[in-house]
C-alpha cells in the first residue's frame, strides 16, 4: 500500500533528515511511528501524504507517486496533523462541506464516533472549541471517511484521560483488514494496546519496522530481580517493581511487548537491533 | 485514465471555499457598500471613476491575499493540499472564484452602496437646508451611466484581470507578507521597464523628454497592431500568471 524506495530528504542540503530510506507498509495494520524529537516522524508522514517531496528516491502510495497528489489517492488518504485546521463552521456544516469529497464517508459512523466522544448535538463552531474537542471532531471525521490510509500525528496530545480511552475504542472500531493506520506518537502508553506494528526512526534511518509478534519473537521483555548472569542483555532499567530488561529471545519465550523498553533498547543498541531484524 | 477535471469536484471545491469565507465576504460586501454609499453621497465633490477604480484595486488585493492566506497557515495549507481534487481543479476554481464570484460581489455591493448613496444624496438635496451646498449637476436623478465601472470597458477589465492574476501568483509564491512583496516586486519590475524605456529612447537618438514617454509614435506600425497589442498584453500576462499559479501550487509543500 505504501512503498518508500531510497528516499532522501533534507530541509537543507547539508543535513539530510533521511538518507536512502526504504519502507514497505501493508494494509490491515496499525503502525506506531516512534522516534526522538526532531528525528523526522512528521516529515516522513508528510512525504507519504505528498505534502513534502523527497530530494531523491520515490514515495508511492497505492502504486503511484505521492507527490502527484492525485484525486484518487487523496480520496483514500487522510492526514490528521498535530495542529489541525478548524474552520469557523459547526460540525454539521463541516461534514456537509467536506464529506462529499470522500466517496466512502459514512454519516452513521461519524455520529457514532461523535457519540463516543460525547460531542453529539454540539452546535458550537469548531474554531471556538477547545484543542481537545477540535481533535475529537477531526479524528471522528477522519475515521468516518473510511479512507484506506490514515496518518495521525500525535493523536492523543491534548486529549484528556477519558478521551484517550475513547480514542482507543473508536480506533478499534474503525480498524479492519483493508485499512492502514500510522500513528506517530511519544505517548506510547496511550496507544500500546492499539499498535500492532512498530516503525522506529533514528538518525535518519529506520532501525526497525516489524509487527509486534516478530519483535517479541526476537526480543525478550522481562522483569527480573537481578541481571547477574543474564546473557544477551540489551537493556535494563531499574524500577521499584524490579529490573525491566530487554534481551535477545534465544529460546523464543512468550512475552509481552513493552514499547517504551523496546525504544530505549533500540536507541542504545542500534547495531545489535539492526543485526537481529536484518533477516526479516 | 483518471480525470484531472471533474465538474462535480470543482463545484464541491467552490462550495467549500464559499462556505468557509461567506461571513468574511458578507462583512467585506457591507464595508464596500458603506464606502460606496459615502462616495455616492459625496459624488458632487469627488471624481467617481478614480475612487471606484481605487476601491476595486484594494478589494482585488484583499481577495488575492485572503484566497491564498491558507498557504501561509500550515494546518490550513495541509488541509487544502490534501483535499481530494487535482491541482488543476484547485487552481481553476480559485481563479474562477476570484474573477467571477468576487467580481460579482464587488460589483453588486459597490452598485448597491453607490445607489443608496445617490438616493441619500437626492433626499438631502431636496431639503432646503442642504440644497445650497449639497447640490450636484445631476443631483435629482440617479443615472446608471454615472456609475463608471470597469465591467463597462473590456480593456479595463482585462488589465484588472492581469493585476488579479499577478496578485494571485504573488500570494501563493510568497509565504509571508505576500501582497506587500508582490507589490514591491511589481514596482521594481515597473521601474526596470521605465529605465529600459529611457535607455531605448536614448539609443534611438531622440532627446529624453518625459512627455514623450506616453506619446511615442512609431509611424511604421499600423494602428490595428497597436490595438491588438493593447488587448493582447493583459491577456498574455494573465494567462502566463494563471499558468504560473498552477505550477507553483503543484510544487507547494506544507
Amino acid at each position: 500500500m505504501i512503498q518508500l524506495k531510497d528516499v532522501t530528504f533534507g530541509y537543507t542540503k547539508i543535513a539530510p533528515v533521511f538518507k536512502d530510506l526504504n519502507l514497505e507498509l501493508a494494509g490491515g495494520h496499525i503502525y506506531g511511528l516512534l522516534g526522538k524529537n526532531g528525528v523526522g516522524k512528521t516529515t516522513l508522514m508528510k512525504i507519504i501524504a505528498g505534502l513534502r517531496f523527497a530530494n531523491s528516491g520515490t514515495a508511492e502510495i497505492f502504486g503511484e507517486p505521492s507527490y502527484k497528489r492525485s484525486p484518487a489517492m487523496l480520496q483514500d488518504l487522510y492526514f490528521v496533523g498535530e495542529e489541525m485546521y478548524a474552520p469557523a463552521l459547526t460540525i454539521r456544516q463541516y461534514v456537509d462541506t467536506f464529506a462529499p469529497f470522500y466517496p466512502n464517508f459514512s454519516r452513521e459512523q461519524m455520529d457514532a464516533y461523535l457519540e463516543q466522544f460525547e460531542l453529539t448535538g454540539c452546535t458550537q463552531r469548531i474554531s471556538a472549541m477547545s484543542h481537545g474537542q477540535k481533535k475529537k471532531v477531526i479524528i471522528s471525521f477522519a475515521l468516518a471517511t473510511n479512507v484506506k490510509v490514515l496518518l495521525m500525528d500525535e493523536p492523543t496530545n491534548g486529549l484528556d484521560i477519558p478521551s484517550k480511552s475513547m480514542f482507543r475504542k473508536v480506533m478499534a472500531m474503525a480498524a479492519d483488514q483493508e485499512r492502514l493506520f500510522i500513528l506517530s506518537t511519544h505517548q506510547v502508553r496511550d496507544l500500546h494496546s492499539l499498535i500492532d506494528s512498530i516503525i522506529l526512526l533514528d538518525g535518519g534511518e529506520i532501525l526497525l519496522a516489524e509487527p509486534n509478534e516478530v519483535i517479541t519473537d526476537k526480543l525478550l521483555f522481562k522483569v527480573v530481580d537481578s541481571t547477574e548472569g543474564m546473557t544477551n542483555l540489551l537493556y535494563a532499567e531499574d524500577t521499584l517493581r524490579g529490573i525491566y530488561t530487554v534481551s535477545e529471545n534465544v529460546n523464543h519465550e512468550e512475552c509481552k511487548l513493552d514499547i517504551e523498553l523496546l525504544f530505549n533498547a533500540a536507541i542504545s543498541n542500534k547495531k545489535k537491533i539492526k543485526e537481529l531484524f536484518s533477516n526479516y | 485514465m483518471e480525470k484531472q477535471f471533474s465538474i462535480d469536484r470543482m463545484m464541491l471545491l467552490a462550495r467549500s471555499i464559499f462556505v468557509q469565507n461567506k461571513s468574511k465576504d458578507l462583512r467585506l460586501a457591507l464595508v464596500i457598500a458603506g464606502v460606496m454609499a459615502v462616495i455616492g453621497l459625496l459624488r458632487s465633490i469627488t471624481g467617481t471613476y478614480h475612487i471606484l477604480f481605487g476601491a476595486e484595486v484594494i478589494v482585488w488585493m484583499v481577495m488575492a491575499g485572503t484566497t491564498y492566506k491558507m498557504m501561509s497557515n500550515q494546518p490550513r495549507a495541509m488541509a487544502y493540499l490534501t483535499m481530494p481534487a487535482s491541482t488543476a481543479e484547485k487552481a481553476v476554481v480559485t481563479i474562477a472564484y476570484l474573477n467571477i464570484y468576487y467580481f460579482v460581489l464587488l460589483a453588486a455591493s459597490s452598485f448597491i452602496g453607490y445607489y443608496l448613496g445617490q438616493i441619500l444624496h437626492n433626499a438631502i438635496v431636496i431639503l432646503p437646508f442642504f440644497r445650497d451646498f449639497a447640490s450636484s449637476p445631476e443631483g435629482h436623478t440617479f443615472s446608471l451611466s454615472s456609475v463608471e465601472f470597469s465591467s463597462g470597458n473590456p480593456s479595463k477589465l482585462l488589465y484588472n484581470m492581469m493585476w488579479v492574476s499577478i496578485l494571485l501568483f504573488g500570494s501563493i509564491y510568497f509565504k509571508k507578507y505576500a501582497i506587500l512583496k508582490t507589490l514591491l516586486t511589481a514596482c521594481i519590475f515597473g521601474f526596470a521597464i521605465f529605465i529600459l524605456d529611457i535607455i531605448v529612447i536614448a539609443c534611438v537618438g531622440s532627446a529624453f523628454d518625459l512627455s514623450s514617454m506616453n506619446h511615442l509614435n512609431f509611424p511604421d506600425i499600423p494602428e490595428w497592431i497597436e490595438n491588438v497589442t493593447y488587448y493582447a498584453v493583459p491577456c498574455v500576462f494573465t494567462l502566463f500568471f494563471w499558468f504560473m499559479t498552477y505550477l507553483r501550487l503543484r510544487e507547494t509543500e506544507a
